[in-house]
């Protein structure tokens, strides 16, 4: 199989897997939905009509209204807005710091690798939830905010893997033969450990994002995330818990999302990962 | 003459891959006499690898057989199901790798392990450890009665090989196969190895066969030789017939290549120009047709095994001409 | 062409008691074994030479550090005691960068062909890495064709993966990229390994060919003898990280002087069944590095051992012009 080819038939794998293809479903169904919410609903997600309060789904709203009467596809999809926004950005930025901070300690010398992994674990020490409590309180709730708690709590995670990868590639033959040639640090780096360990870390991180947009959720649901009246799928769980005995829409409405997103994007990791890496290529 | 231990009779096997079917071993006529050492010779993509997991029926999933039979002490192996196989694998057939590790459990000792083993017999424990212990030291495994109680990292690879060679030994087996036993080892390590193989076949009833691509083992332990190409046996002699006499002109040509044959003051070393045909897209006519220095238009045709001499069977239209 | 030594010395490369010591406990693990030792040599004493053009070859079987002997060359691992001298000129340890220089000049195969090449390039980007890495401005796509074919493969393989390629092919893009930079030094650490025995043939007469060519020293790393008799025109046989006997080739394998010598020679198996042994020729294994034995360190394994080999270490000793042995009853 010639290089040029590799990208398109790697696609074309994802979609001959069942599993694959149904995450990537799902995972194109949240971007779309993401993306387009502005077109996908005539409401607007905080156009408030207090006479059409918990309305079950129906033609014109097509998952109902919640308590303060606001259409909730439209505020679902704006959830998912911020929900990918939160997640790709938080998970981008702790893979870059993790990748970088994770190189230096596997391939520096010792002493650097000792404080790294020190400050890493010291990191890794504190509970996230009450981490993020803590900072919470200290500066406030924003979308910014859950973004640097999730960058900093997860950097460590993939710095102590990266750390771990570059430590065992620093001994197998090509990195010596590398550097047999004389090849230096950073070209050793960037151009034969990157790329040995980024596809499982790329693959590691689409599994990551479910999991930050439910610490996003949950920090929402707790009032401790996004500002009102900005939707995210946790204020609209917490709006709809409050009202659950009226009506399960809202609750349903917002729930669902979130167990598609982890699903679609972990069977497609999964996919992924069977696919990614060359040497499972080979012919049997 | 009795029923050899191991008759293989026209064994075809093929892989099922994304560019089709690999025919991985074809028409393979193998005997293995009882008290008897077999060497099977052959370099990378020959079939010997496949041809022990046959016997072994350990053939991979994508593995089919395409036809014939592997008869072990009048018994087909090829239609044995799982509980036969617990009786036979081990018990009855027993296996040498090239790696040591690959049958020591690292996480029990030497003794829990060769106990194990016996767990068809009702003899007590006591007795079970004593007969591990004495076939230890069979193997020249010092203080086995102390070291006995160690786990795998703490011997060498020499020793480890050793202990493979005890346990495989230790329900007496009536065939050994022994898989490029001592591949991993050094030269001195390897000499040993062999020696102790050569000194227990006349302790063991049953037969062995030595797996290697190593043409020196062959000739030090072997009786009889059959060489592999491309997933055919190209010849099949006596050992001092096939190293002094031999037919085809793979084994001749591989013979030359080996540089403990080679003058001395030769520079270059010989090789065989070519490569090994494509097991999936196989031409008509010997398989060693596009290599082969002496080939003539009547090598379009699929030559037959024949023997050339009593016991000396070769599958080259020239070698009985 | 023969590059021109630098200065009087007509020597290629030169080691001088060369040390090669790993530390095996380091930190707080040290201090709960204190009796352990913290330290291994792998390489102790060596001293040898290559002179350009030549083919030196260094045998010994796994422990007996004929590789961290290759790797301290180039730096790869330090080493901690005696000189090396490249050209006339010391090489001393340090940083990648400090290396870099020699590292132009000395081209490495590594023993695994493929585990060398770096999996997610092709080999047309491998074989041409030396001039990215010393930013040497060519055309690198004219220089890939010329070096896949030096080595006798079609420009197919340039677009293949290192996974793709056979051990051979493998080892073919190896040596590419070791003579890339026409280096004055090539050391093959095990250059047939793994290679079945037709292929181990093309390998070295490439190698041979090539140096014929260049004028390249070469010095071949391996535990195969009846490969190295061909290839090499002096042999250096290493046993527990020394040198325990040097010479030319042929006068070596004719007549070893060392008894540890003559037991590998001997162990090589004859292909021919009428020249079968009844006893293997050296008994017992090598021993562990941490715990080196008395006197001479072969005397348990050696046959011909009197109390004096258990007590008193024999020193290196030339016995002919250009041979030498540590041995106290060397076998001449």
């Amino acid at each position: 199989m010639s290089h040029a080819t590799w990208r398109g038939t790697a696609f074309g794998r994802v979609l001959g897997d069942p599993l694959g293809a149904f995450g990537l479903a799902l995972v194109l169904l949240l971007v779309a939905g993401a993306l387009g919410a502005d077109w996908l609903t005539p409401w607007s997600p905080t156009q408030l009509n207090v006479r059409q309060r918990l309305l079950p789904p129906d033609f014109t709203h097509l998952l109902g209204t919640d308590h303060l009467g606001r259409d909730i596809l439209s505020r679902v999809l704006h959830g998912g807005r911020i929900a990918l926004y939160v997640s790709i950005v938080a998970v981008g930025a702790a893979l870059g710091f993790g990748c970088l901070l994770g190189m230096i300690a596997g391939y520096g010398p010792r002493w650097l690798d000792n404080a790294l992994i020190l400050v890493f674990d010291a990191i890794r020490s504190f509970p996230t939830v009450l981490f993020a409590l803590a900072v919470v309180s200290l500066v406030g709730p924003s979308l910014e905010t859950i973004i640097m708690i999730v960058v900093v709590t997860t950097t460590p995670v993939y710095g102590r893997i990266v750390r771990t990868q570059t430590l065992s590639l620093k001994g197998q033959d090509f990195i010596l033969a590398e550097r047999a040639m004389g090849a230096g640090a950073i070209r050793v780096l960037a151009q034969h450990v990157l790329p040995n360990l980024i596809g499982p870390l790329l693959i590691l991180a689409s599994m990551e994002i479910p999991v930050v947009i439910t610490i996003e959720s949950g920090l929402s649901f707790l009032g401790l995330g996004v500002r009102p009246p900005t939707p995210s799928w946790g204020s609209i769980l917490n709006d709809g818990y409050g009202f659950i005995r009226d009506t399960p829409w809202p609750v349903i409405a917002a729930g669902a999302p979130i167990v598609l997103t982890t699903l679609g994007f972990t069977f497609l990791g999964e996919s992924l990962r069977d696919i990614f890496d060359p040497r499972l290529q080979r012919e049997p | 003459m009795t029923d050899p231990v191991l008759r293989i009779r026209d064994l075809s096997v093929a892989y099922r891959s994304r560019r089709g079917r690999l025919r991985a071993l074809r028409h393979v006529d193998l005997d293995v006499p009882a008290g008897r050492v077999v060497g099977i010779v052959g370099e990378s993509g020959c079939g010997k690898s496949t041809l022990i997991s046959a016997i072994l029926g350990l053939l991979a999933p994508n593995a089919e057989t395409e036809g014939g039979s592997i008869a072990f002490g009048g018994r087909e192996l090829l239609t044995a199901t799982a509980p036969e196989w617990q009786a036979i694998r081990g018990p009855r057939i027993a296996v040498v790798f090239q790696d040591p590790m690959t049958s020591l459990n690292p996480v029990l000792s030497i003794a829990t392990q060769m106990i194990d083993i016996q767990y068809r017999s009702n003899e007590p424990t006591a007795q079970k450890r004593q007969r591990a212990i004495d076939m230890l030291t069979r193997v020249g495994i010092p203080d086995a009665a102390e070291r006995i109680d160690g786990y795998a990292h703490r011997f060498s690879g020499g020793m480890r090989q050793r202990i493979a060679i005890a346990m495989a030994l230790l329900l007496r087996p009536a065939l050994l196969i022994a898989d490029e036993p001592t591949t991993a080892l050094d030269v001195t390590l390897e000499a040993q190895i062999v020696h102790l193989l050569k000194s227990l076949r006349q302790e063991i009833d049953g037969a062995i066969l030595f797996v290697s691509h190593n043409l020196g083992l062959i000739a030090e332990i072997c009786d009889e030789v059959v060489v592999m190409y491309a997933g055919e046996v190209v010849e099949r002699a006596d050992v001092r017939a096939l190293f002094h006499h031999p037919r085809h002109p793979y084994t001749r040509l591989l013979l030359a290549c080996d540089p403990a044959r080679v003058a001395e003051d030769v520079a270059l070393l010989p090789t065989i120009a070519g490569a090994l045909p494509d097991l999936a897209d196989l031409s008509a006519g010997c398989v060693f047709r596009a290599r082969c220095p002496d080939a003539i238009d009547a090598c379009g045709i699929p030559p037959a095994l024949m023997e050339v001499a009593p016991g000396h069977a070769a599958r080259c239209v020239r070698a009985h001409g | 062409m023969p590059r021109a030594a630098c200065g009087p010395m007509a020597e290629l490369l030169e080691l001088e008691n060369l040390g090669v010591r790993y530390r095996v406990l380091g930190g707080w693990r040290a201090l709960l074994t204190p009796r352990a030792p913290r330290t291994l040599d792998a390489v102790l004493n060596a001293s040898l030479r290559v002179a350009p053009g030549e083919t030196y070859g260094l045998v010994g079987e796994s422990g007996s550090g004929k590789t961290s002997l290759a790797r301290a060359i180039v730096g790869l691992v330090p080493h901690s005691a005696g000189h090396i001298r490249f050209r006339g000129h010391p090489i001393e340890g340090g940083s990648d960068r400090a290396l870099r220089q020699v590292r132009r000049e000395i081209g490495m195969m590594f023993q695994d062909p493929v585990a060398s090449l770096s999996p997610r390039k092709t080999v047309g980007s491998l074989i041409v890495e030396p001039f990215r890495i010393h930013g040497i401005n060519r055309n690198l796509d004219t220089e890939a064709r010329r070096l896949i074919d030096m080595v006798g493969l079609g420009p197919n393989y340039l677009r293949m993966y290192p996974h793709q390629l056979s051990g051979g092919q493998a080892r073919r893009v190896g040596v590419a990229r070791a003579l890339a930079l026409n280096p004055a030094l090539v050391i093959a650490d095990e250059p047939t390994a793994g290679l079945d025995v037709s292929v181990q043939g093309e390998v070295l007469n490439l190698l041979t060919q090539l140096q014929a060519a260049n004028g390249m020293g070469l010095l071949v790393v391996t535990h195969n003898l009846p490969v190295i008799r061909h290839v090499s025109t002096r042999i250096g046989i290493m046993y527990l990280g020394r040198l325990v006997e040097q010479g030319p080739t042929r006068a070596v394998f004719r007549s070893p002087a060392h008894p540890y010598t003559a037991g590998l020679i001997a162990a090589v198996p004859q292909p021919d069944p009428d020249l079968r042994r009844d006893t293997p020729p050296l008994e017992g294994e090598i021993p562990s590095l941490r715990n080196r034995p008395s006197g001479c360190e072969f005397h348990a394994r050696c046959r011909l051992a009197v109390p004096r080999c258990r007590t008193e270490a024999p020193a290196y000793t030339a016995i002919a012009p250009d041979r030498g042995v540590a041995c106290h009853f060397p076998l001449l």
